[in-house]
């Protein structure tokens, strides 16, 4: 049956994404053509079958075979031309289901496999996803009677680009915005969950409002040579980073997916494809609540986000660093939904204040002052017991962190690299012995997580600090304290700074090198590297650079992230950024915290107050620097356990037992380990990782909820462009006046000239390079604590945290005003 | 007055028993002599000040944080490598 005839129209005989294609194909749409075999067919080969019990393969019509291959001809003409075979069940790409892949679907099929993949398209209806989301949908499915599948037989699309459109946004937060989602080649690995694709936000003027440039690492080739083998190839590491669709191509897919909404009379997810710059539509659904925010769980207990983990990335969490995270953490803590959350019910026993739930709520979050709540009596004698019991079980080695030098650290990186190298220790042995020391009498510098933890507590001397000069200087100004509590000379990540900006200068000594690192585009960039001479002063920098820090990445705690040691592009696009300009933010450490401690001694009266201040002071920086450098490295666990991944990866991988690279971090370790003893096949855990990968991607684009079953007051809405003032926490006092340079991810771009005002999503270490040049920091998540406050009172940088959605409501090239002593931007233009 | 011996030697006991460890955590011997021989004298000074009816007491307040302590350790370790601190999982 020819899509152009108007009985294809008919959702019952044809199913539905035939039928939507169809209308489509009728009204004028760019719709390649196709033939469908409708569910006639189906029936005459399953007539009686079960729907949840899989059928014998059946023998294939002869008559049929026939009328298909002729159809085939008409499709393709006289010339062998590869088709795609498309399931079109009943009920499918309808309003209340998609059955989004849950059926199969075949790429590049020849004449002779024709028949066979019609085939396994109709048996994919009793797949075991298909059967498992038809039963976890079994009040919206459709009855047992309309159980059947048309195939849709489409000229293939050698898809040079391809990617999907919602004509609303399908995470239900900003309804007047569309999203386009792109990635290089077939859009079956976008719509696998296999690459993070580029994301364009449109306005409803339809003119992009943001763009996210994704990590394009795969892609389906538009040419294959073997389609039954894997269809994956690397992206070459140029094409990775940069934007696939020009912003006129965007609007293109907009204005077209548009006409689909107006078609249909609701919004559309319209998947697309451009072959030689012509723009296909491939299939077109309404939005179901698949394609939307994940649905609401249900969850026992009380949770709140824990913020200091969430400020680091916005993205959840792949499975397996999931399941490995997991194994070491409290009951306190649980990941949902790839995010790490706390129990409120348990931790209110440790906060014997009278508190609302709200109260609570947003104390956790770490969301504005202190509260002025009194004691919660009746919970007091609970709360000290339970911190007394901890610190008398804990509190040696509490004492034991008070007290070690700085250097001691550095013998955990060898421990690391041990167990790194030692074939013993898998991914999870790794973990373990790395996180959790064997041996009680060991260095506590072995147990880097525990002293990161025992390092917090410099927010408590912190308070005792305010305190103090509340109490016996009031007339003293507050930033005193950021400015002496800064120059910590031992902080790695103020030493990675200055490393990069001597690799900098190293760099700009050679002409030439200058020059390829200002000018050429990045695959240029690596080839001008590599002929340089091994033992040119800046490989020989760039290696003891990344020897050092090269373990560090963006995202650095998720296991799926490539470090800088396995691609140094984006500490290359750092060194670009300061050769661009030589007048970077330096600062003067000492000169800054002398002229403060003469300031706040003077304002100090007695010799006791003066001491007490003096010994606060101390005990801040060394904790301070004692929590940024085991961040520095516990970093390294995680750089170690992923060489253990992705070994074994490899091996699955020769073995047939995996397909694709980075299928691994959505297993579970137990599923991983199966897989690696023989006990289970790529068959098994296939639809699992898809299913995952399809969960992991629908779950990026969402923010995180910020709690379960716990009332939050709620934020006032959003709008698009910010007119008046923007409200956050002060991370660090000051006051700068600049134009806004609206930073999503540094390793796509960091051009960030000096003097402009950096707007970020939310700053890991990877960031700290970018900030010396910044005239002030504004940043959407963290709080005092976080990365960004503790770099940007490093450098005194004016730095705002916490500042809901600035990076959407503050656009690149807007001049502001930050005072950030007083928690305000204000936007003059 | 043993009850009071006992609360007060707790604090004091975490104190005294982190002390050691300075010799495997710290570089600087002579740091961590001298850090041992302060808590060491400390120690002494109590136990004086208390006199020999609250020796027993101060024993089982440092016993108890041993006790604690090496729990803490044994337990969380067994949950961590027998993979049963966090069995959950929520997707």
């Amino acid at each position: 049956m020819a899509l152009e005839s108007p009985a294809s129209q008919d959702p019952l005989l044809v199913g539905g994404k035939a039928a939507q294609l169809s209308r489509l194909n009728q009204a004028g749409f760019p719709v390649p053509e196709a033939f469908v075999i409708n569910v006639d067919a189906f029936h005459s080969h399953f007539e009686g079958c079960d729907p949840h019990v899989r059928p014998a393969r059946p023998e294939f019509s002869p008559e049929l075979a026939k009328e298909i291959d002729a159809a085939l001809q008409a499709l393709t003409g006289e010339r062998e031309q590869p088709v795609a075979v498309r399931s079109s069940a009943l009920g499918e790409d309808g309003v209340n289901l998609s059955y989004a892949g849950q059926h199969s679907t075949y790429y590049y099929v020849t004449r002779d496999d024709l028949v066979r993949a019609v085939m396994n398209c109709w048996l994919s209806l009793w797949s075991d996803s298909a059967r498992a989301y038809r039963v976890r949908q079994a009040d919206r499915a459709l009855g047992p009677e309309d159980f059947a599948m048309a195939v849709i037989v489409q000229r293939m699309i050698q898809a040079e680009r391809s990617g999907v459109c919602f004509t609303a946004d399908p995470t239900g937060q900003y309804p007047e915005h569309s999203l386009v989602e792109a990635s290089w080649g077939l859009g079956a690995a976008l719509v696998d969950g296999r690459v993070s694709p580029d994301r364009f936000f449109i306005g409803p003027d339809n003119k992009i409002s943001e763009t996210r440039i994704g990590r394009k690492r795969f892609k389906v080739a538009e040419n294959l040579d073997n389609p039954l083998g894997s269809r994956l190839e690397p992206v070459p590491a140029h094409q990775q980073r940069v934007a696939c669709l020009q912003p006129e191509e965007v609007e293109a897919i907009i204005a077209l997916a548009k006409r689909a909404e107006k078609l249909f009379g609701s919004a559309q997810d319209v998947e697309w494809a451009y072959q030689d710059d012509t723009l296909y539509i491939l299939q077109s659904r309404a939005i179901t609540a698949s394609a939307r925010a994940p649905e609401p769980l249900e969850i026992s207990g009380r949770w709140v986000l824990f913020k200091p983990l969430a400020e680091n990335f916005h993205e959840p969490f792949t499975p397996m660093t999931v399941d490995l995270f997991s194994q070491v953490l409290p009951p306190l803590g649980q990941f949902i939904r790839g995010r790490l959350y706390i129990n409120v019910d348990q931790l209110q026993w440790l906060i014997p204040l009278k508190l609302s739930e709200a109260e609570l709520g947003e104390l956790l979050l770490l969301r504005g002052g202190s509260p002025k709540a009194g004691i919660d009596w009746r919970r007091l004698p609970a709360s000290l017991g339970l911190l007394a019991g901890f610190y008398l079980s804990n509190g040696i080695f509490w004492h034991r962190t008070a007290n070690v030098r700085m250097e001691t650290l550095s013998a955990f990186a060898t421990l690391t690299r041990n167990v790194r190298d030692n074939a013993d220790y898998d991914a999870l042995a790794t973990f373990q012995r790395l996180f959790l020391q064997r041996n009680f009498f060991a260095p506590i510098w072995h147990q880097v997580f525990q002293v990161n933890v025992s390092a917090g507590r410099y927010f408590g001397l912190l308070g005792a600090l305010q305190a103090l000069l509340k109490r016996f200087a009031p007339t003293l100004d507050q930033s005193v304290i950021t400015r002496v509590c800064t120059g910590h000379e031992d902080m790695l990540s103020r030493q990675m700074v200055e490393q990069v900006r001597m690799l900098a200068r190293q760099a700009g000594e050679d002409v030439e090198l200058r020059r390829a690192l200002l000018d050429k585009p990045p695959e240029q960039l690596a080839l001008a590297l590599a002929e340089l001479p091994q033992n040119h002063p800046f490989i020989v920098a760039l290696q003891a650079f990344l020897t050092r820090f090269g373990h560090r990445c963006i995202k650095e705690m998720d296991l799926i992230t490539p470090r800088w040691q396995e691609d140094p592009s984006a500490v290359l696009m750092m060194l670009r950024n300061y050769l661009k300009s030589d007048s970077v933010r330096t600062s003067d450490p000492y000169g800054l915290r002398l002229a403060a401690q003469d300031e706040l001694h003077q304002a100090l009266a007695r010799r006791w107050q003066r001491w007490w201040a003096d010994y606060l002071i101390r005990r801040i920086r060394y904790y301070v620097t004692w929590r940024e450098n085991t961040r520095h490295y516990h970093t390294m666990v995680f750089a170690a356990v992923r060489t253990k991944l992705k070994r074994m990866e490899q091996h699955l991988i020769e073995q047939g037992r995996l397909r694709c690279p980075d299928d691994i971090f959505f297993l579970h370790w137990d599923e991983a380990k199966a897989l690696d003893e023989g006990k289970r096949s790529w068959q098994e855990v296939e639809p699992t990782i898809r299913e995952r990968r399809q969960r992991h991607q629908r779950e990026s684009r969402v923010l995180p909820q910020e709690s379960f079953n716990l009332k939050l007051p709620e934020r006032s809405p959003l709008g698009g462009q910010a007119t008046g003032e923007l409200q956050g926490e002060c991370a660090c006092p000051g006051y700068a006046e600049g134009i806004v340079k609206v930073i999503l991810d540094p390793t796509v771009s960091a051009d960030l000239d000096p003097g402009e005002i950096l707007v970020a999503p939310y700053t890991d270490p990877a960031w700290t390079p970018l900030f010396p040049s910044a005239a002030a920091i504004i940043v959407e998540v963290g709080s005092y604590l976080s990365h960004a406050g503790t770099v940007a009172r490093e450098y005194q940088i004016p730095c705002l945290v916490d500042v809901e959605a600035c990076t959407r409501r503050l656009k690149t090239g807007q001049r502001v005003r930050v005072f950030a002593s007083e928690g305000r931007i204000e936007v003059v233009q | 007055m043993s009850v009071l011996v006992f609360l007060a030697s707790l604090p004091l006991a975490v104190w005294a028993l982190a002390a050691p460890f300075s010799l495997i955590d710290d570089t600087d011997t002579t740091a961590a002599v001298v850090r041992i021989s302060t808590r060491c004298l400390a120690v002494i000074a109590f136990i004086y000040l208390v006199g020999p009816h609250g020796r027993a007491p101060i024993l089982w307040g440092f016993l108890t944080v041993i006790v604690l302590h090496l729990t803490l350790f044994g337990v969380s370790r067994w949950l961590i490598i027998h993979r049963g601190f966090n069995v959950k999982r929520i997707d």
